[in-house]
């Protein structure tokens, strides 16, 4: 817990000694600097912070972080970090993953973690392909795209991470680029405060496999100041346009996380057996 | 009137699933129990919700650890299909209750069987004026034929429906009434037990209620799990006693998720299980090898059922020890435990959460469907006498002055402090990669053959853990015979092993309750004791005799059995005495 006489923490207090392995001008670089900025901004203690990942490029971020954390298995990393936020609510826990580990493997678990509002961040960084593997078509890359799995083109739709956020039950929903991390800082900070399931969809581009950069620039537009924030079909409506593509928060809203429903329910059956009674045993 | 006197009695209740088979069974069961008689109970049910058939079969006795049973004493058949299927079964000099109304059991010529007619469907229908009090009319009848006072088999029917509105219990009870003077009046046959001295420091309990109240004992304070039959009532239970304790559980979206989160909740400093049958296994072969490479304590159960894949889901088997040894890609370490019986329930999953903290590894519980509700009459656990076990933690002041916390650091038994997120100075990042002393992903040759074998070194730690054998010599210095077995066969070994041994064999049994480590010191003097030994197990393929051959070099005699269904005493000893000198 913040104390008075606490010291202001800077960016480079939660990076650790290993250099980052992404190829240079990966989008991945500014998902954490926004990351390291925002944990800065909260001067949250790195002893206190859970970074959680699952493989792929985005996922080797924890090795980076001077925090405590878990590189754990493809697709896996929200129902691991739930289980975490469960038995240590004390703890900010911090998913992050790319595309093909969140909305592929991951998928699943993604649509559950955001219908329990599980109070914690998940970033994922989404560069519509997949990197770490050299190439090969996401759920997210877009249709007719020729890829290394795809010589032909995808014959798939791409889905939408924020907008499947929104429909499942995510109460923070929030897009933002890698190319503007003045703007991502902010959003991850907000994913940060907010009190529930925070979902911030890095677009974050893969200038070796799937180079959208200046696709992305020019298609890039702010989210509209008059956005009703709890307005979940508007929000999926922004969601959906791919031009205009929007950035921003998407959703914000305030229910009671899994957590607090937990914990209000421990509060009410504390001590109301004991083992000694159990052990008594009867049909 | 004909009073039989008995010291063991097999009973069985069959018919149709959602005629109330089973509550019949729980009722006379517990009754039984109450008056201080031994039990062990066996039931079978259809996979589906409604429909298929259902039986509930106990066995009675003055006897402590009874196995399953041999034959049938009292078949209690609720239609004749009912009667159809399990006169088989029957003992020459049983007692068959069937519904006069519903057939006319044809019996084979020169049989001593006996038969009452009770027509329970009638009673029920017309005097109770329910229908579905037939089982209750039935229970009535089997209590009395077994000399259970009227007052018990009343007063435990009550407790079961307390909460139910007053006419409805009522209606129930009076069905046991006129159930219980029908049988006073028209059974040929009565069943009396010795009176037997009701201990006051048995409880009543079943399988997989005591892996939960194990599991609570050990400290473990969170859970995540699946629905899967037979390992639900689990998940269950802790829902709704977790909270009590200041726990948390949750059901995940599939078996994938529930390992996963067990782990996280592990790596968080808390213990942690998940509990699933075999297909839920295999989904977490990928997360166990996680949490082997990660050495982070947790505890699986797999409540094994009839495989391969969907397989038979209420019927029993013993085909996942090759999956808990084996799975996993790649070689990762794990300990593997095995009750036979629901005392071990409970202890062994205290000993699989403290093996799993001191080894910093995965613990497998393998259960089995027929011990999953089996309901037996155990000691009390003395609560002040359970040892717990926490994972080891690093000590600061010297870590402060390496300046840096080494988290998997090689040390001689290969095991290394264990930080807890919140710990100021034990930050690293937990690896599903292969990694150096500091937890940093590394690739190099060298790391990764001193990592693998201090994995592996760490199983030394639990490989001469005591009592993770049971063995039952002969008086002589050799045994022609052993018979060696794992899981909830023991009973039944036991029991053929003395008929055998009444008979003039020279039979001893051993019987495995730690399959990974192997106890190999506990297990190789009893090899050594015995001529040949024949290796008792409820699958195809023979895993424990794979696993004995393996590490013994020593060829075993197969007994396996792919049924479904457990071993009986009888069909172990026909093995022997086909086997031995």
């Amino acid at each position: 817990m913040a104390t008075a006489t606490k010291q202001k923490s800077s960016p480079s207090d939660y990076k650790s000694d290993v250099k980052p392995v992404w190829c240079p001008g990966c989008g991945d670089y500014g998902v954490y600097t926004a990351l390291t900025n925002a944990l800065s901004e909260k001067n949250y203690s790195p002893w206190e912070i859970a970074v959680i990942s699952g493989i792929g490029c985005a996922s080797r971020t924890p090795s980076f972080l001077r925090v405590y954390g878990f590189h754990t298995v493809h697709g896996r990393a929200l129902a691991l970090a739930t289980g975490l936020k469960i038995a240590r609510p004390d703890l900010h826990v911090i998913v992050v993953a790319g595309d093909g580990d969140g909305i592929s493997i991951g998928g699943g678990h993604f649509i559950h973690a955001s219908r329990r509002n599980i109070d914690l961040t998940y970033i994922m960084m989404n560069n519509s392909i997949y990197g770490q593997t050299k190439g090969q078509a996401s759920p997210t890359t877009l249709e007719d795209a020729v890829t290394r799995s795809t010589p032909y083109g995808v014959f798939d739709k791409p889905l939408n991470p924020s907008a499947i956020a929104v429909v499942a039950g995510a109460s923070f929903v929030a897009r933002g680029f890698a190319g503007n991390p003045k703007q991502l800082t902010e959003l991850v900070a907000k994913a940060f405060e907010h009190r529930g399931f925070a979902f911030v969809e890095a677009v974050s581009p893969c200038v070796t496999f799937n180079n959208t950069y200046s696709s992305i620039k020019s298609r890039a537009r702010n989210i509209d100041e008059s956005h009703d924030l709890t307005n979940k079909i508007e929000a999926i409506d922004i969601a959906l346009k791919e031009n205009p593509l929007y950035f921003g928060v998407l959703y914000d809203v305030r229910v009671p996380t899994m957590n607090e429903k937990m914990s209000t329910l421990n509060e009410k059956m504390k001590g109301k057996t004991t083992l000694e009674e159990l052990l008594t045993g009867s049909v | 009137m004909g009073i039989t006197k008995v010291v063991d009695i097999v009973v069985r209740i069959a018919g149709e699933s959602g005629e109330g088979i089973i509550t019949t069974g729980d009722l006379l069961t517990y009754a039984a129990a109450k008056q201080g008689l031994n039990i062990s109970t066996f039931r079978t049910y259809p996979a589906e919700v409604t429909g298929g058939r259902s039986l509930f079969q106990v066995r009675l006795g003055t006897e402590s650890h009874l196995s399953p049973w041999n034959s049938m004493d009292v078949l209690v058949a609720f239609d004749e299909e009912a009667f159809n299927s399990n006169i088989e079964s029957m003992h020459e000099k049983g007692l068959v209750v069937y519904d006069p109304d519903l057939h006319s059991p044809s019996m084979k010529r020169g049989t001593s069987i006996s038969l009452y007619g009770l027509p329970m469907t009638n009673i029920s229908k017309e005097k109770v004026g329910i229908a579905r009090t037939k089982n209750m009319v039935a229970l009535g009848a089997t209590a009395n034929i077994h000399s259970i006072p009227y007052a018990n088999i009343a007063d435990v029917a009550q407790k079961r429906f307390k909460g139910m509105d007053k006419a409805t219990v009522d209606k129930n009870v009076e069905a046991i009434r006129l159930g219980y003077e029908h049988a006073e009046k028209n059974s040929q046959i009565r069943f009396e037990f010795p009176k037997v001295k009701i201990s006051p420091n048995k409880i009543f309990l079943t399988g997989n209620i005591a892996i939960a109240l194990g599991a609570i004992a050990a400290g473990c304070r969170f859970f995540a799990g699946y629905p899967i039959t037979p390992s639900t009532t689990i998940l269950e239970y802790l829902s709704r006693e977790f909270p009590k304790f200041g726990g948390n559980m949750f059901q995940t979206e599939d078996e994938l998720a529930a390992l996963s989160a067990a782990i996280g909740a592990s790596y968080g400093g808390v213990k942690a299980m998940t509990a699933t049958s075999g297909p839920g296994f295999s989904l977490m072969a990928e997360t166990l090898d996680l949490a082997s490479i990660a050495e982070i304590p947790v505890v699986i159960v797999d409540v094994q059922r009839a495989g391969p894949s969907t397989g038979m889901p209420t019927k029993t088997e013993q085909g996942d020890l090759n999956a808990a040894l084996y799975q996993g890609h790649g070689d990762a370490p794990r300990i593997v435990l095995a009750p036979a019986n629901v005392e071990d329930c409970f202890y062994l999953t205290i000993k699989a959460f403290n093996l799993a903290e001191r080894l910093q590894m995965p613990a497998i519980m393998l259960s089995e469907q027929q011990l999953s509700d089996r309901a037996e009459m155990i000691d009390k656990p003395s609560l002040s006498r359970i040892k717990i076990e926490d994972r080891l933690k690093p000590n600061y002041e010297d870590v402060k002055k390496e300046g840096v916390y080494k988290r998997y650091v090689i040390t001689e038994d290969g095991i290394s402090p264990m930080s807890t997120p919140g710990d100021r100075h034990g930050i690293y990042i937990s690896e599903s990669l292969e990694r150096l002393e500091n937890a940093t992903f590394s690739y190099e040759p060298e790391t990764h053959k001193v990592m693998m074998e201090k994995r592996f070194r760490k199983l030394k730690k639990a490989e001469n853990e005591p009592n993770m054998t049971r063995i039952y010599p002969t008086s002589n210095k050799k045994a022609d015979i052993g018979v060696i077995s794992w899981g909830p066969s023991e009973d039944a070994v036991i029991e053929a092993a003395n008929k055998a041994n009444k008979q003039g064999k020279n039979v001893s049994s051993l019987h495995i309750l730690m399959l990974s480590p192997l106890p190999t010191k506990q297990i190789k003097p009893y090899l050594d004791s015995v001529d040949k030994f024949i290796v008792a197990e409820l699958n195809q393929t023979g895993h424990l005799a794979s696993l004995l051959a393996k590490t013994f070099l020593l060829e075993s005699v197969p007994l396996r059995k792919t049924t479904g269904l457990p071993f009986t005493a009888n069909e172990i000893f026909q093995r022997i005495m086909e086997v031995g000198p």
